[in-house]
């Protein structure tokens, strides 16, 4: 489904069809959204053992119900400072096509459904390094979510 | 008369088909070393008569044709009419490559989907032809090939105890006055094709004769209405003894009976031989039947099975045994609590009872998964004999150890590397015969394949008796491409230079050879066996040959490590490069050129932290600290551990915080989304749930130990 979309989305050439449910979570003074069917599970903060070898952003391996999977701290990734990472209390589990995969982030505080209406493409509202991994922007209130391309991010 | 083929029925017969290519390849190399090898000529004939029963029977036709010639030579060597000179022996092995190239191509079919179609194009005329004048020169000695009536040109009995019949030649004449015989197959109880084989048998029998009646009739056999067994009464003159071999040598038969039917035509019931019927002497002889059921029940034990499905089952017995291990330590959590204690005690035997059982399928799963080193040794003594002729050579190749087993997925990897050291054996090491001789050497060079168990490790050797390894040229080659210095290449002992063969961009050969192609390089070979836990090490004697030791560990799924505690998380180390494990304080430890190290036995050996190798900041409770001043001050703490590796000549010492014993561990990768990391070969969730590196200590060893070499070579010139 989310592939659908994020093809729909660049081939339209417009964020439109980023309508959906999302999962909103906090990384360091940001707000990201990711489309729900990107989403396997989330979890707590789990003990990470560390790899030497691997990009900066890939933190190490955690145990998942007896997998190992590999963990990215999500903010390193956006190419948020290093101080700007908060509490990191939770995992957002994705699928790749290699694969599970955990994304480290502070807090997940809802699923909310964003409607076309709400959501603009990425523009100056963005940072430059991360505007390749954001499909699109939505005001929620007073509140600017970026809609994460997750297939982007796990991109290596 | 055509059957649907299901794909399971193709896959059955390229998969047979195979197997026969195989041994045509072995009898057809026995025969070149003794042309009157009886029992090779009766194996290769009974390949090649399968073969062409099975290909005819769906629909390949040119296939079925070029058996049909080999079986033609095949039954004149049998006759003695004819010994096979070495060129004769190169023509069939044409032959077998032939159909070897015909089956690789509807086996790529097959895997698409498709069907199998013949090709004539795909079967030379020259090789027909030439198989045509093999035999044509054999029988123009000998006496007309057999006909109709027994006695004359029927061929002689061998050693083997009875004839062989090519059915198709004796079609349907000159039977009248034959006797009329059942004939009787039961097919194996796993049988998959039984219409194939009914068919099979009866054209065979209507070959053989003309056929009264049959069970299953033909049509029957068309709509594939057959039971479990194939009757039929036929009149023929052809001896019973070799109606039964024939019929006994089809696939899937377990049992073979023919016997004398009544005396007038048609008139026997199935079930009841008439007893004292008129025909006496030459009747059936179910002295052969009984040896059938011998076969039947062989047949019954064993069944194929994908080895997907093993790999499966592998992993899951690898889940339960983390499991296991999960339970374990919550019941010994529960169990220290001092709560519950009934209920812990129960826990704990039911833990324990668990423990035992998934230890022994382990054991049995892998026991499952082992087959025989020959599997893959066999395909080598072709190789060696075209390689040997391709370079003017003279080789002769001794196998040893062929039945020891290895894990399935072991034999895998190891194949590709075993090509290559064979090829180089006879492309570079054995010399030329001449040049042999001019030695004091037995003009045939001698390579040796051996394979054995020693403790937990499989080790293969690979040896020549050839011109050894040129140290002199392996050390200038170094410095011509840049690797070493002159000055360290002149310092570097026997061993060292040795080494340098397994480095990337090396190779002594200045010509790319046909045979051996562009050295594909010792470093890829090396890899290739480290990435499985293995080693490979090179011993050499100018002018008296090489040897390659390959040791492999018995398992890729398993391993026995070392826990240990370093940088502030788990690690196992491998046990079998584990030499020694000691306890030492700063004073045991020296500078040298910058890098702390001890003495051990009289040698210098270079000290790092299991940090600093793995690359990674030391975050053990000591607080982060810096590289080299770790190593001298975390290495010597009170408390610390130096655990000594070595990997062929390299000796390094790896500093730890805490050990925790000795484990088996169940080997999971790090996936595929991390890729291969140089220094690790995996990870383990440990008993607890925590998860412990597999450090890759053959590949750290001797990364670290040329660093520390260069280091010193360096500073001294």
């Amino acid at each position: 489904m989310a592939l659908a979309q994020y093809e729909a989305g660049h081939a339209a050439g417009g964020p439109t069809n980023l309508a959906g449910k999302y999962v909103i979570l906090t990384v360091g003074p940001e707000i990201y959204g990711v489309s729900v069917s990107d989403v396997q599970s989330i979890i707590p903060m789990s003990p990470i053992t560390r790899v030497p070898g691997t990009s900066g952003y890939v933190e190490g391996v955690i145990n998942l119900r007896g997998n190992v999977i590999p963990v990215l701290d999500l903010g390193r990734r956006m190419g948020q400072p290093a101080e700007a990472s908060g509490e990191r209390g939770r995992i957002l589990v994705v699928e790749h096509e290699r694969g599970q995969v955990g994304l480290i982030v502070d807090q997940v505080t809802e699923v909310r459904s964003l409607e076309a209406g709400q959501i603009e493409p990425p523009s100056s509202l963005v940072r430059t390094q991360e505007n390749e991994f954001v499909l699109g922007v939505a005001r929620d209130g007073d509140r600017l979510i970026l809609l994460l391309d997750v297939k982007k991010i796990l991109l290596v | 008369m055509g059957l649907d083929v299901t794909p399971e029925e193709i896959r059955l017969f390229l998969d047979e088909t195979a197997e026969k290519l195989e041994e045509l390849d072995h009898g057809l190399l026995a025969l070149e070393h003794n042309p009157r090898d009886q029992e090779a000529v009766a194996r290769v004939f009974r390949a090649a008569h399968t073969i062409k029963g099975s290909a005819g029977t769906v629909g390949l036709t040119s296939m079925s044709e070029l058996c049909h010639l080999m079986e033609d030579v095949f039954d004149a060597v049998r006759a003695e009419r004819i010994d096979l000179s070495g060129e004769e022996i190169t023509t069939l092995l044409w032959g077998v490559d032939t159909l070897r190239g015909i089956t690789q191509v509807l086996s790529e079919n097959a895997a698409a989907g498709g069907e199998l179609v013949d090709d004539p194009a795909a079967v030379p005329a020259d090789l027909l032809a030439a198989l045509r004048r093999i035999t044509g020169a054999a029988s123009a000695g000998g006496g007309a090939r057999g006909s109709g009536a027994a006695g004359a040109g029927q061929v002689r009995a061998t050693a083997y105890g009875s004839s062989f019949v090519k059915p198709d030649d004796d079609g349907g004449e000159g039977h009248e006055n034959g006797q009329l015989l059942e004939v009787e197959a039961v097919f194996a109880a796993d049988a998959v094709m039984p219409a194939v084989r009914a068919l099979q048998l009866l054209l065979m029998i209507e070959g053989m004769g003309d056929v009264v009646r049959s069970e299953p009739t033909p049509d029957e056999i068309d709509r594939e209405e057959v039971r479990d067994r194939f009757w039929a009464l036929v009149r023929t003159s052809v001896r019973p003894q070799d109606i039964e071999a024939a019929m006994a040598s089809t696939p899937e038969v377990a049992v073979v009976r023919v016997r004398p039917a009544g005396g007038t035509d048609g008139a026997a019931e199935r079930r009841e031989p008439v007893s004292g019927a008129g025909e006496a002497g030459s009747g059936g002889t179910p002295a052969r039947a009984g040896a059938e059921p011998g076969r039947a029940a062989e047949l019954g034990h064993t069944i194929r099975v994908d080895t997907g499905i093993l790999d499966e089952i592998m992993n899951l017995v690898g889940e339960l045994v983390i499991d296991r291990n999960r339970l374990g330590q919550s019941t010994a959590t529960l169990m220290q609590s001092g709560e519950h204690d009934e209920l812990a005690a129960g826990l704990n035997e039911i833990v324990a009872h668990m423990a035992r059982t998934t230890q022994t399928l382990q054991e049995k799963i892998m026991r499952a998964r082992m087959m025989p080193i020959d599997t893959l040794f066999k395909k080598f003594p072709r190789m060696v004999r075209d390689l040997a002729h391709k370079s003017g050579k003279e080789v002769e190749l001794i196998v040893d150890g062929q039945d020891t087993e290895i894990d399935r997925s072991v034999i895998e990897v190891i194949g590709d590397p075993l090509i290559h050291l064979i090829r180089n054996a006879i492309d570079h090491g054995i010399e030329e015969p001449e040049a042999r001789q001019a030695a004091g050497k037995p003009p045939v060079g001698r390579v040796l394949l051996r394979a054995e168990h020693q403790e937990s490790h499989i080790v293969i050797t690979v040896a020549d008796d050839g011109r050894g390894i040129d140290l002199e040229q392996v050390r200038r080659s170094a410095v011509t491409r840049g690797l070493i210095s002159e000055g360290q290449a002149a310092r570097l002992g026997e061993q060292e230079v040795l080494d340098l063969i397994f480095l990337p961009g090396l190779s002594t050969t200045e010509q790319v050879t046909e045979v051996s192609g562009r050295g594909v390089g010792m470093d890829v070979v090396r890899r290739n066996i480290e990435r499985i836990n293995g080693t490979i090490t090179v011993e050499t004697e100018a002018g008296g040959g090489t040897a390659w030791v390959i040791r492999l560990p018995l398992s890729l799924a398993t391993l026995r490590g070392l826990l240990v505690e370093a940088a502030g998380q788990l690690w196992a180390l491998p046990i079998a490069t584990i030499t020694e494990i000691r306890q030492v304080s700063a004073r045991d430890l020296h500078s040298v050129m910058g890098r702390p190290a001890m003495v051990v036995r009289g040698r210098v050996v270079p000290v790092w932290t299991l940090a600093e190798a793995m690359g990674l900041p030391d975050m053990s409770n000591d607080g982060p600290q810096a590289g080299g001043a770790a190593a001298g001050a975390g290495a010597g703490s009170p408390g610390g551990y130096i655990v000594l590796c070595q990997v062929s000549n390299h000796l390094v010492g790896l500093a730890v915080d805490r050990l925790f014993g000795e484990q088996e561990v169940v080997i999971k990768s790090l996936g595929q989304y991390l890729g291969e990391i140089p220094g690790l070969s995996g990870a383990t969730i440990l008993g607890d749930g925590t998860i412990a590196l597999i450090v890759d200590i053959a590949h750290l060893a001797q990364v670290l130990s040329r660093q520390a070499g260069r280091k010193v070579a360096e500073s001294v010139g």
